[in-house]
């Protein structure tokens, strides 16, 4: 399991991961978008989405809609590639193609 | 990363087996677009209704005489009705579908181009058919013109979307809309209405089931 990157090898965290993965390179969503879409409370994706942001694999940008505060979420290039060799760890490990 | 943090945060949320982590990866994967189109059936649904009961309406105008007959005032009245109503709902349920997404620049220029050639493209049909009105195309002609020539138009637009979107659906339904709309002309007035309401509803109809079952494959998330 050395292999597996210990950020990204936690069921919650993998899940946002994989969501975010699905989104084009650029798109970004929202923080209630993505808690309704992932259905988990506020602060356990708070508390993931914290971690992966201090790893770089999460950007955040913060931004108003009129006077509202708005939060996009984007998985970064970094966190893309992390994704992408976490995959391929775990492909590797089940001896999948 | 604080790795004590990550130790911490593996006791309250412990990693599956490499097996089950690949599923769980695969299953989200596969459930985000399918959350995503959850609201898509009723954009559907609404065209198939506009489609049935609009074209229904202008097949009544006088595909039923001598038993009955529907004024042609009201059966344009409805038919515009319906088509705008299916108009504000897509517009209303694609809203709320692209709801906290921001595309990046890329998708977002595609997303305008399309609009516009869409736009464009029906401004150009009905262009088209002032042109030949005004070279001698007349009543009964326009009937079967306009029809089959809107057909044309949005069954290119709907798989053009599937190319760009990956949609499989919208490409099978444009190639569905495009077979009714080069069909219904050889029924002739006034059947053609009768056909472009029964089989191109049903395209619809068919569309917003399968897409339907689709978004509900996702889990109860």
């Amino acid at each position: 399991m050395d292999e597996l990157d210990p950020v990204i090898h936690a069921q919650a965290r993998l899940r946002i991961v994989s969501a975010l993965a699905t989104l084009d390179p650029g798109e970004s969503i929202t923080f209630p978008r993505l808690l309704e879409l992932l259905d988990m409370t506020a602060g356990n994706l708070s508390t993931h989405l914290r971690k992966l942001e201090d790893a770089e694999y999460v950007s955040v940008t913060k931004t108003h809609q009129g006077r509202t505060p708005v939060t996009y979420l984007e998985l970064s290039k970094l966190g893309r590639r992390a994704f992408e060799d976490y995959t391929d760890a775990l492909r590797a490990l089940l001896g999948a193609p | 990363m604080n790795a004590n943090k990550l130790d911490d945060d593996a006791a309250l949320d412990p990693p599956l087996d490499p097996a089950a982590m690949l599923a769980l990866m695969q299953r989200e994967q596969r459930e985000m677009p399918r959350r995503m189109a959850r609201q898509i059936p009723w954009i559907l649904l609404a065209w198939g209704i506009a489609w049935f009961v609009g074209f229904g309406m202008l097949w009544l105008i006088d595909g039923a005489r001598p038993m009955f007959s529907v004024p042609l005032v009201v059966s344009v009245a409805v038919f515009i009705g319906v088509q705008i109503g299916a108009v504000v709902v897509s517009a209303i349920i694609g809203a709320r579908s692209g709801r906290g997404i921001k595309s990046s620049p890329a998708a977002a220029f595609t997303g305008t181009v399309y609009g516009v050639t869409a736009s464009a493209a029906f401004f150009s049909m009905w262009v088209f058919a002032a042109g030949l009105q005004a070279n001698g195309m007349d009543k009964d002609l326009q009937t079967i013109f306009f029809p089959t020539a809107m057909g044309i138009v949005i069954a290119i637009l709907y798989s053009i979307a599937g190319a760009i979107w990956h949609a499989i659906p919208a490409i099978v339904m444009g190639a569905g809309i495009l077979v009714v709309s080069l069909i219904a002309p050889f029924f002739g007035y006034p059947n053609h209405y009768l056909f472009l309401a029964l089989a191109g509803g049903a395209v619809f109809f068919a569309g917003a089931i399968s897409v339907g079952i689709y978004a509900r494959g996702s889990s109860a998330r």
